[in-house]
């Protein structure tokens, strides 16, 4: 009885947890190159007996949480230095404390004229950071769509453009970017294409979110009932007892 | 659950800078060299309930963790400068800058930059910006000029009195910057050196990637109405399904709050 509202406290409990994500990919409907979160449910109950390991009656739901990669529409703003991937490729981006990897293409020129992302950190092109030369106006800039970057004829490097063999490999390091290991094994990537002036939307749908989230609504009210009829099924059965 | 509150506020949080940044772009459409603002997001930091590659069961590894985001946050706010529209206005001190540059001005709390070349002349002759400001170095015109004529490079040459050849009273300089959209935007059209804009780099108008005055013609804003009327409608829809995510969640908890009646 107490094991039944226990197992219905942990689906409540994965169901928050849902909601949660849910109110996280609303939230970012409008951040470029944001990758929706999924939320799983797994039997944690099942892994533990493949493993030889059964706890009796113990039907505990877990979650866990995946990104979706699915490529967002890109959409044309016309600012020189926003670029946006189409493919399944990253732009990356170096820091000390090693590679990231993002989808967002929203760049900027450090005061040197290199080609960095919104916090100043310089974006990799195939040899090394990409620099403006200081006679060149910013607005000649031009990426082609193979990721070459050039100013007035001259070219002044390649963005390195990197593809994954398995996105679940990524790990997410925060503000639209991700980590991965260094083994983890990478494709070719010369099938994505740069487009200049375009930015990456959101891969978030609304509408998808909205019917996630009446289920998440359903579903926690129908966990809440279910509690509420043990607790009367007690009741009776104290009375039954006690009389 | 009240964590999910704080980030769906985030959300609307966002959608409202949006809102707010659209209304001064179209505010400012018939600016003078006003140059319109995009809003650039990110998400904020991660709380890992569950770290990937934990050990489930003996010998079973979690191939995925929990991690719940929490919430949007603005990264920055870009100025977009790409060209205005080149109004010809056939007035003489009126200048447009085709390409990168500023003029230089001083205010009395130092040196600013403008795109905005609408000049007049004050008391003493100087040509000063329409807020009153001179343009940095000065340039006096005299008196009794009847025509000047400003070149693609910046040279006034004023003609004066009956006399029909024209005597050079200074060049108007332009600077640019290594990253125009890390100026400090004072208002009153006027912008300010940053340390991520780097130091102004002077050079002649119409050379080395600076752009060459136009004399004559003003150069309009860059806001496009109806990119900024679409952005509009979807702030507004994404702001209202936030709203209604945290009703859900509103109603979630009223749920629980039943359980013991």
């Amino acid at each position: 009885m107490s094991d039944i509202n226990a197992v219905v406290a942990s689906k409540m409990e994965a169901l928050t947890e849902q909601y949660r994500t849910i109110t996280r990919n609303l939230a970012h409907a409008s951040t470029s190159g944001y990758k929706r979160q999924v939320t799983d449910f797994a039997n944690a109950l099942a892994a533990a007996q493949t493993a030889g390991e059964s706890s009796s009656g113990s039907a505990m739901v877990q979650g866990s949480t995946s990104t979706d990669f699915t490529q967002g529409q890109l959409v044309h703003t016309g600012r020189n230095l926003d670029l946006g991937l189409d493919g399944k490729g990253f732009f990356v981006v170096d820091t000390p404390q090693g590679e990231l990897y993002t989808r967002a293409g929203v760049f900027n020129l450090s005061p040197q004229g290199t080609l960095v992302d919104y916090a100043g950190r310089p974006v990799a092109g195939e040899q090394g950071p990409i620099t403006l030369p200081r006679n060149i106006s910013t607005s000649r800039l031009t990426v082609a769509m193979d990721g070459t970057v050039s100013a007035e004829g001259r070219k002044l490097g390649k963005l390195k453009i990197v593809q994954f063999a398995k996105s679940s490999q990524l790990e997410e390091a925060g503000e639209c970017s991700y980590k991965a290991s260094p083994n983890a094994e990478k494709v070719d990537s010369s099938g994505n294409r740069v487009r200049q002036e375009y930015q990456e939307a959101s891969n978030v749908v609304p509408i998808q979110e909205m019917v996630q989230l009446i289920q998440v609504s359903r579903l926690y009210e129908a966990s809440a009932k279910s509690i509420t009829t043990q607790d009367e099924r007690s009741r009776a059965l104290l009375r039954v007892a006690t009389s | 659950m009240l964590r999910a509150f704080s980030t769906a506020a985030t959300g609307m949080g966002a959608q409202q800078m949006i809102v707010d940044t659209i209304a001064n772009n179209l505010a400012n459409i018939n600016t003078v060299g006003y140059k319109r603002t995009q809003v650039d997001f990110r998400d904020l930091m991660y709380i890992k309930l569950q770290e990937a590659g934990r050990e489930e069961a003996t010998g079973v590894i979690a191939p995925s963790g929990f991690e719940i985001g929490t919430g949007v946050s603005p990264a920055s706010t870009l100025k977009v400068y790409t060209q205005g529209e080149m109004e010809n206005t056939t007035r003489s001190l009126d200048l447009a800058i085709e390409g990168d540059g500023f003029f230089q001005v001083t205010t009395p709390n130092g040196t600013r930059y403008t795109r905005d070349g609408a000049l007049r002349t004050n008391a003493q002759g100087q040509l000063v910006t329409s807020t009153g400001y001179t343009l940095e170095p000065s340039i006096t015109i005299p008196s009794d000029a009847r025509a000047i004529s400003i070149g693609k490079d910046g040279t006034v040459t004023v003609f004066a009195g009956s006399s029909n050849t024209g005597s050079n009273v200074g060049t108007i300089s332009l600077v640019r910057f290594a990253n125009a959209s890390g100026l400090s935007n004072e208002g009153g059209n006027l912008v300010s050196e940053t340390p991520a804009s780097g130091s102004p780099i002077t050079g002649t108008a119409g050379q080395d990637g600076m752009g060459a005055i136009q004399q004559g013609f003003l150069e309009r804003s860059n806001v496009q109405m109806v990119s900024e009327l679409v952005n509009l409608i979807t702030a507004q829809r994404a702001y209202e399904i936030n709203s209604r995510a945290i009703k859900a969640g509103d109603e979630m908890l009223t749920t629980t709050n039943r359980l013991i009646s």
